[in-house]
């Protein structure tokens, strides 16, 4: 838990722009939530590699999700068997059900249908919410937390200079 | 652009590539551990696979050395197979649908020793029949036979003396507290006294008023003694059947014990039951086992539109109407060569699927043979039919033609030793069972057979005359049918075997029967015949109580009657009085 919360911290404190962040931490939200084996999270994986999110956001935001997945299937059956058993999509669910993805993907499963469905329409205000949230944190609390004289302090030691220095080289390779 | 990541596309691509490799490395096991977890829980034996290879292009898989254990006797395959290969259909494959043109299965062999025991759990109880008659050949003597026997004829007669005397103590004490002679003379003497009244208009109404109200009086006592009448003789007769039916009960159970220990002439001509029933209870056991099995395989699941409902945590698949309908598994033909010791048979099986009702066509399978190694032909034609799954049916027919016999035991311990040194048999079998009702028929014709029976120093005169008799027989047919239901079935059976010995020992069997039945007989008799009599006596007791209580509703009748004589009749006038 305490490592989590650091990677999460190192995170937010990096200069990473808060785009990158909030949208890997969507995507994880698809991945962690919907059911691993998926050909959903094939298209999840390859978007998250191709586009320039930050991966250690991905990697923490997933194993968060599938985590709080375990809690919220129940509701994701709900969801997914009103969907499923909606008169008025019948039609649609009949035509699909007929085609080969819709099979192989496994959407007329309840969880898999309620999880996938909940992670979309949360995809974008998750991203939205999530930049926000990040600017108001490196605006207010990181820059109060630089000005303490504990990071003044720790900033002027020679471990931090090694440490900063680890860390450029890192994001150079 | 500052958006795309190229190192990240070159990432996917390994990744994907790796994984694929793996999946394409391991899927051959997966398969193979898949088939035998299955196979296994369907068996309810271990099924053993040596190896799975998948193929993608085409489209197919092999496996090799399929090991299918009997789970009856768990150191052998009930099936063994060399290789079955087959090509899937992979469009079929992506909406999850198993189609299978044209499978071949080679080297199948039947009841094979295995290596080590394919045991995964306790044989399963198999279906219930009457039980086999064990003949002994040797009566019991009749004093064990009582000792281990319940008779009817006791339970009868001990129920019969407790409550034919409790029912007679309490009806004894009913008719002393109902009206007796003495109350009915009491009645006499006020109708007496009433009669002598005045003749004035006023007491005469007064008298025939009196005279109303001592009617009714008699009448409730009456019905008292009327009630309880008719109770005795309810009673009575009821105590009278049953009594009746314990003086029965003796020669019943003197019926059924001779028949049970004593070799009847009706019991010997049915001896081939004895001979052959045992074996073939456990042919048709088996069978039944085995329909069961590969029920588990054709049984039509509910694959509705509609909510299927999983393990929790795993949701709930729905499924909705299909386009073109089709089965989610179907093996359309497996061509299958079956290798037996007479050499190989060929056959195939068609329309494999647990979805006969989305096909409209049933699994059928023939096989045939012919000009074998000491067989001159085989068939073998069946249908396995869950079309309209509320109205299952299945079918068999087997024919086989010249199969030489060679050392044949049939019965191998026991009293009679049978066996057929050498011989020449055709045998018939059809069954059918449609929704769990079996029917099924068996005709075999033996001929140029060469017996051997009983054993060299046999000093039983039934089993030496019957092991002479069979020793001299040449050829024989036999009939079998066996009815019922998949759960409890019997076994009739008829053979030329039976008018063989019935001929040769009958005399022998009737003088024993007799001899045990009499010796039976004066031993349940000397245990009953005397209770039965007393029963007979109490009975009588019945009759005194209803003797009684009719004497007191003839006096009560007979006083009923002379007081409404002596009431004026309607329409009457008192002089002096108009109304």
């Amino acid at each position: 838990m305490i490592n989590s919360i650091a990677k999460l911290l190192s995170i937010l404190n990096s200069g990473t722009d808060p785009n990158q962040i909030s949208l890997a931490f969507a995507f994880s939200m698809v991945a962690g939530l919907t059911p691993f084996f998926g050909i959903h999270n094939l298209v999840v994986f390859f978007l998250v590699l191709v586009l320039r999110v930050n991966l250690s956001a991905f990697i923490l935001g997933t194993a968060l999700f599938s985590g709080l997945a375990y809690g919220l299937d129940p509701l994701f059956h709900i969801i997914g068997l009103k969907l499923l058993t909606w008169d008025a999509l019948r039609g649609v669910w009949t035509q699909m059900y007929n085609t080969a993805i819709f099979k192989v993907a496994r959407f007329n499963n309840t969880i898999f249908m309620g999880s996938l469905v909940s992670s979309i329409i949360l995809f974008v205000p998750f991203v939205l919410a999530g930049n926000l949230l990040i600017r108001k944190y490196r605006k207010h609390v990181l820059s109060y937390v630089e000005k303490t004289r504990i990071v003044q302090a720790w900033k002027a030691t020679g471990m931090y200079r090694v440490y900063q220095s680890y860390r450029d080289l890192r994001s150079r390779l | 652009m500052k958006w795309i990541r190229w190192r990240g596309f070159i990432a996917f691509v390994v990744l994907t590539t790796i994984v694929s490799v793996f999946w394409f490395l391991l899927i051959d096991q997966i398969i193979e551990r898949y088939i035998e977890k299955t196979g296994t829980s369907i068996v309810g034996a271990k099924v053993e696979l040596d190896k799975a290879d998948l193929s993608l292009f085409p489209l197919g898989l092999t496996l090799t050395g399929l090991q299918v254990t009997d789970p009856g006797s768990p150191m052998r395959n009930a099936v063994e197979a060399e290789r079955i290969a087959f090509l899937m259909d992979g469009v079929n494959l992506l909406l999850r649908k198993v189609t299978i043109d044209e499978m071949t299965v080679s080297g199948v062999r039947l009841n094979t020793p295995r290596k080590s025991s394919g045991e995964v759990k306790k044989t399963p109880v198999l279906p219930g029949h009457e039980e086999p008659p064990i003949l002994t050949f040797e009566i019991p003597a009749v004093e064990d036979v009582l000792k281990k026997e319940e008779l009817e004829s006791y339970k009868v007669v001990e129920e019969l003396q407790g409550r034919i005397e409790a029912d007679r103590e309490k009806f004894t004490k009913a008719a002393e507290r109902l009206p007796d002679e003495k109350r009915i003379e009491a009645y006499r003497e006020r109708f007496e006294k009433i009669k002598a009244g005045g003749r004035s208009p006023a007491e005469m109404i007064a008298k025939a008023n009196d005279l109303i109200a001592l009617r009714e009086d008699i009448e409730d006592d009456a019905n008292l003694i009327k009630t309880t009448a008719l109770d005795v003789g309810k009673t009575a007769s009821y105590y009278k059947e049953r009594v009746e039916f314990a003086a029965g009960a003796p020669q019943r159970d003197i019926k059924r014990l001779t028949e049970k220990y004593a070799l009847t002439q009706q019991g010997l001509m049915n001896l081939s039951k004895v001979f052959f029933g045992g074996e073939l209870f456990r042919w048709v056991d088996k069978a039944l086992l085995w329909r069961e099995r590969v029920d588990r395989v054709t049984k039509v699941y509910q694959k509705e539109p509609g909510v299927e409902v999983k393990p929790r945590g795993n949701g709930a698949d729905v499924r909705f109407p299909e386009a073109n309908p089709t089965p989610d598994f179907l093996i359309r033909k497996a061509l299958v060569t079956l290798t037996i010791p007479s050499g190989d048979i060929s056959g195939e099986v068609l329309d494999i699927t647990g979805d006969q009702n989305i096909l409209g066509r049933p699994t059928k399978f023939r096989f045939s043979g012919s000009k074998l190694k000491g067989l001159d032909s085989m068939a073998l034609i069946g249908e396995v039919n869950r079309v309209v799954p509320e109205s299952p049916r299945d079918f068999i027919k087997f024919d086989m033609r010249g199969y030489k016999i060679k050392d044949l035991a049939l019965a191998k311990g026991g009293n009679m030793p049978l066996a057929f040194s050498k011989g020449l048999a055709d045998l018939s079998v059809t069954g059918e069972i449609r929704e769990f009702k079996l029917d099924a028929g068996i005709r075999a014709a033996l001929s140029g057979i060469d017996v051997k029976a009983g054993k060299p120093d046999e000093d039983n005169p039934f089993l030496k005359a019957a092991a002479s008799a069979l020793t001299g027989v040449k050829g024989f047919g036999l009939q079998a049918g066996v009815k019922g239901t998949v759960d409890n079935y019997t076994l009739s059976m008829t053979s030329d075997l039976d008018s063989v010995l019935m001929k040769s020992a009958g005399s022998v069997v009737a003088e024993k029967a007799a001899q045990f039945r009499g010796e039976l007989t004066r031993e349940i008799n000397a245990k009953v015949g005397k209770p039965i009599e007393e029963l007979k006596s109490e009975l009588s007791s019945f009759n005194g109580i209803q003797q009684e209580l009719d004497k007191r509703l003839r006096l009560t009748d007979k006083l009923k009657e002379e007081i409404t004589k002596s009431l004026p009749t309607k329409g009457f006038k008192i002089p002096g009085l108009s109304f």
